[in-house]
């Protein structure tokens, strides 16, 4: 069993997809929308939007932490930087994200010392192996990344590592899409819900989209033949007039979430009263500040951030594809000044921000 | 002209014909399988395993499901350096199984009789070749 093989049987995608078509109602329009950037990326890489009927509309959600970082928080992360002692570290994604002075890269080439890890605790080796620099993590991603940051500043409190912080901009799945079920612009007939945050915090979180909201939402895989049953289960929910939590991901996935991680979380991160989000704007608790027992590694008060609201580029629609309001290649800057080469968003940046998911995977193939 | 999605599907391949790949992003977990476990006489202490994704070899931490006996052999998902679930091999087989149970009729099982994939897929890469020449 390789975990990845199987789930592209091309036999058991096609019976899949005749399930779909037989499923879905041709005089109906679904809209279904997939909240994490890991299955934009595979839907798009894999062609799954070309597969099932025309009628079922896939809704790219803003599960893309790179994305969703309003810009303020770049040009914080970027000012910490300045400083000649600081070494800020950053994973790979987060290297072309544009703030407004550039992006971590553009500063890297100025000499500032900017450095790509894997890991958070690669960091904190690097500020153990140079005593004399500040090194700074610039922490991204929702509940998948936080236990590793959290763990991370457990062993720097254990090791007493004190030349070492971390910038943290840990995010929330459910207040966002709780924030995106308010949004009296959308409307949407369910959810393909997120694998990866789901291994930590779990399903039964969900449980308010499908009882209070009344719309399905099935935590998936990422595989081709995941993505092809999660839309099936939501379909046959719709048809059945059901609204329900439900885990085809249970390879990966437990019920009750990863508990070791969940404890983690509490014991070293607290709620932000709110955080902004790029497209989505302020959100009440939907992010993690780092206890007051960590304090000491919080690089937001070591180094003092501002608080800085920066507007995006007037141009750049980021905000409704985001919130699945307009296709990728509806804004109008798509492909013309902003393409992966030079974003001027941040959905442009990740191979999971829907622009450049549809930029490398259809549109590119159009263009040729 | 080009080939379309589902028949690459077939092949197993994405649609820039690259073969699973390791993912540079941090977002995307992928699967890996468990080596060797290392020694815990570690200091400073951290728990890690040596695991295999696509016949590369790395160090991974495993302290997030340290409550899982983990042994060589078994897969776990990893993610921006760390291992955050097992996986299930029984999980995968019943959800694999029920997949192909999916709308059986007689006809259908007729169908499947004397079909032959391997065939199949050897006719769709020709195909592919020839279009690609």
């Amino acid at each position: 069993m390789q975990y990845v093989d199987e789930f592209r049987d091309s036999r058991l995608i096609k019976k899949t997809i005749e399930m779909i078509q037989q499923l879905a109602d041709p005089t109906v329009h679904y809209r279904i929308m997939e909240v994490c950037g890991g299955h934009t990326f595979s839907i798009y890489r894999f062609g799954l939007h070309d597969l099932i009927p025309s009628n079922v509309e896939l809704i790219h959600g803003p599960g893309c932490p790179v994305c969703v970082l309003p810009m303020g928080r770049i040009d914080e992360g970027l000012r910490i930087a300045e400083d000649p002692k600081v070494i800020l570290t950053a994973f790979g994604d987060m290297m072309r994200v544009p703030g407004q002075t550039g992006s971590p890269l553009v500063l890297k080439a100025k000499g500032r010392d900017i450095r790509m890890v894997y890991s958070p605790l690669d960091s904190l080796k690097l500020a153990k192996e140079h005593p004399k620099k500040e090194v700074v993590f610039f922490a991204i991603g929702f509940e998948t990344t936080a236990p590793a940051t959290a763990l991370t500043l457990l062993k720097a409190q254990e090791w007493g590592i004190k030349n070492f912080s971390v910038f943290c901009n840990h995010v929330l799945i459910l207040p966002a899409i709780r924030a995106i079920l308010d949004s009296p612009d959308m409307r949407l007939d369910g959810f393909i819900g997120p694998g990866h945050v789901s291994t930590v915090i779990g399903c039964r979180p969900y449980a308010f989209v499908a009882q209070n909201y009344k719309k399905p939402i099935v935590i998936s895989g990422f595989e081709p033949l995941d993505i092809l049953e999660s839309i099936l289960r939501i379909l046959r929910q719709l048809k059945e007039k059901k609204s329900e939590v439900e885990n085809q991901y249970g390879r990966v996935v437990l019920w009750e979430g990863n508990r070791t991680a969940l404890k983690l979380l509490e014991r070293v991160f607290e709620l932000r009263s709110y955080f902004e989000w790029r497209g989505l704007g302020f959100i009440a608790q939907s992010a993690l500040k780092i206890k007051k027992e960590f304090s000491y590694w919080d690089a937001e008060l070591r180094f003092g951030t501002q608080g800085i609201t920066l507007t995006d580029p007037k141009a750049a629609q980021c905000g409704e594809v985001l919130k699945g309001v307009l296709k990728p290649y509806q804004c109008k800057l798509f492909g013309r000044s902003c393409n992966p080469e030079h974003p001027v968003g941040a959905l442009m940046v990740s191979s999971e921000g829907a622009c450049a998911a549809y930029f490398h995977h259809v549109y590119q193939k159009t263009e040729v | 002209m080009k080939p379309l999605p589902l028949l690459k599907l077939l092949l197993g391949i994405d649609i820039n014909g690259k073969k699973n790949s390791l993912q540079k992003d941090m977002c995307l977990a992928i699967p890996g399988k468990i080596v060797e476990m290392d020694p815990n006489d570690q200091t400073p202490f951290v728990q890690t395993a040596l695991v295999e994704v696509s016949s590369v070899r790395r160090r991974i931490n495993i302290e997030l499901i340290k409550d899982e006996e983990l042994k060589p052999g078994d897969w776990v998902l990893i993610h921006v350096g760390f291992a955050l679930a097992k996986i299930s091999e029984r999980e995968a087989q019943d959800q694999l199984r029920i997949l192909s149970m999916l709308g059986e009729d007689k006809q259908a099982m007729e169908e499947l009789q004397g079909y032959s994939m391997e065939e199949e897929k050897k006719n769709i890469k020709d195909t592919i070749l020839k279009n690609l020449i």
